[in-house]
């Protein structure tokens, strides 16, 4: 009996790339809430990578220094309290996303899904999210601050510092939506399959 | 890997603490289903006809007893041999349906293939199979809301066979259907009970069932009041 199901341990195991396919039709057909999740995480970054360049570019112009991306008092305490607020945010969003998808949780769970897997759903899609939001709130603060790097520091920042900065957005980015994101997924990957078939939304 | 029965329980019991009462939802039922076997539970509703479908499930663990599916003790087994029984041996049929709202018929069948980690073509094919074989070829692409209750539970009946199952768990499956629907699936699963030798144990208080059923075990407050077999029942009519 043992030895069957220890060969089994092996064919239960979902791939990346079927755990990607889930995510990302979950988050095909809850369009809705996810652009705002992406919205709020590309507001947080942009806000943070845009005061990243414009104190950068200070720095590079002063004593060509290539590798700080350091901020002054004030910014950094703005991107504490703007990261802050939009770990709170995306906390809320996958709590209410993991209200809504309550009975689809139980029914998965039901159909063989483990724990560990809908855990992974839950921080696969906040994955993305930090992905996406990070990517597009760098583009953005980059495009926006151009013409201030322009006009007020008469300079423009080399390719590589650039480079830096979108690493370290993305870096925020991802951080807060994983961050943000565990709580729910545990609470999500703990439901009771039998509470979930009984709650009506 | 041989077996006697398909399903057995042993002593199963199940208390619940609601407030400072004990119910006693279910108490002392050991039953024995055979493969292929087409059994119904009968009672009126509170008589935890639920419970035992949860506990032979491994959807809860019993106060006391045991539950064998094919000879394997299940509550002897840790919570990934539990999914793995969930998503290889047992296929589930609600009252509700419990379809996923978001997925259209072809992707609710392939779900529990995905648990099963079957690769994407051979999932589809399957499903498509499936879902011929229940009758609903033309409406792979449509999502549940979309559907009438009938074709709903059919989908969910191709979801419950997607992996194979050799036993299939039904919870009032004609519920919420009207009397032709009810029929309807209710030959449904006897043709799938003949066809795969699939075990069929099914909770209901629906009287169109016992025309199919091979076995009726009767229940009434958590104990078997008595069990009846099909041609006992055709003789007394």
């Amino acid at each position: 009996m043992m030895n069957e199901q220890v060969m089994k341990h092996q064919l239960m195991k979902v791939s990346t790339k079927d755990l990607l396919y889930l995510t990302i039709q979950n988050m095909r057909k809850r369009r809705g809430r996810i652009l705002l999740s992406i919205f709020n995480v590309f507001l947080g970054v942009a806000l943070v990578s845009s005061m990243m360049i414009l104190s950068s570019s200070y720095t590079y112009k002063s004593n060509i220094s290539l590798f700080v991306v350091n901020l002054n008092e004030y910014q950094l305490w703005v991107s504490i309290i703007s990261i802050a607020v939009c770990v709170i945010t995306i906390f809320n969003s996958m709590l209410i996303s993991v209200a809504e998808r309550y009975k689809e949780i139980g029914v998965m769970k039901c159909l063989g899904a483990r724990n560990i897997l809908i855990m992974k759903l839950f921080l696969f899609e906040a994955l993305v999210i930090g992905m996406i939001g990070g990517f597009i709130g760098f583009t953005i603060a980059a495009i926006f601050t151009l013409p201030i790097l322009a006009i007020q520091y008469e300079t423009i920042l080399p390719f590589i510092m650039y480079l830096q900065i979108l690493f370290v957005s993305l870096l925020i980015a991802i951080t807060i939506s994983i961050v943000a994101s565990v709580y729910p997924a545990r609470y999500a990957s703990k439901i009771n399959p039998t509470d979930a078939l009984r709650y009506e939304v | 890997m041989s077996f006697e029965y398909s399903v057995e329980t042993l002593n199963l019991t199940k208390y619940y603490q609601l407030g400072d009462t004990i119910v006693k939802a279910v108490e002392n039922v050991s039953i024995q289903i055979h493969k292929g076997e087409y059994l119904s539970l009968m009672g009126p509703s509170g008589s935890g006809k639920t419970t035992l479908f949860k506990l032979i499930g491994g959807l809860d663990k019993p106060t006391r007893g045991q539950v064998f599916i094919e000879n394997i003790d299940i509550s002897k087994l840790d919570a990934y041999e539990l999914a793995w029984l969930r998503c290889r041996k047992i296929g589930y049929i609600f009252q509700t349906f419990n379809l996923i709202p978001i997925l259209t018929a072809i992707e609710n069948v392939s779900l529990p293939m995905i648990f099963a980690n079957v690769p994407k073509q051979e999932r589809i094919k399957r499903a498509r199979e499936l879902l011929e074989k229940v009758g609903l070829l033309e409406r792979v692409n449509h999502k549940p809301l979309e559907l009438s209750g009938g074709q709903q539970q059919r989908v969910a009946i191709a979801r419950a066979l997607a992996n194979n199952p050799s036993i299939i768990l039904a919870d009032e499956p004609t519920g919420n259907l009207d009397l032709n629907t009810g029929l309807n699936i209710t030959h449904l699963l006897k043709k799938i009970n003949r066809d795969n030798n699939v075990t069929i144990f099914c909770a209901t208080h629906d009287y169109k069932i016992l025309e199919v059923s091979d076995r009726i075990v009767w229940i009434r407050d958590g104990k078997i009041e008595k069990v009846e077999t099909r041609n006992y029942i055709r003789k007394n009519k």
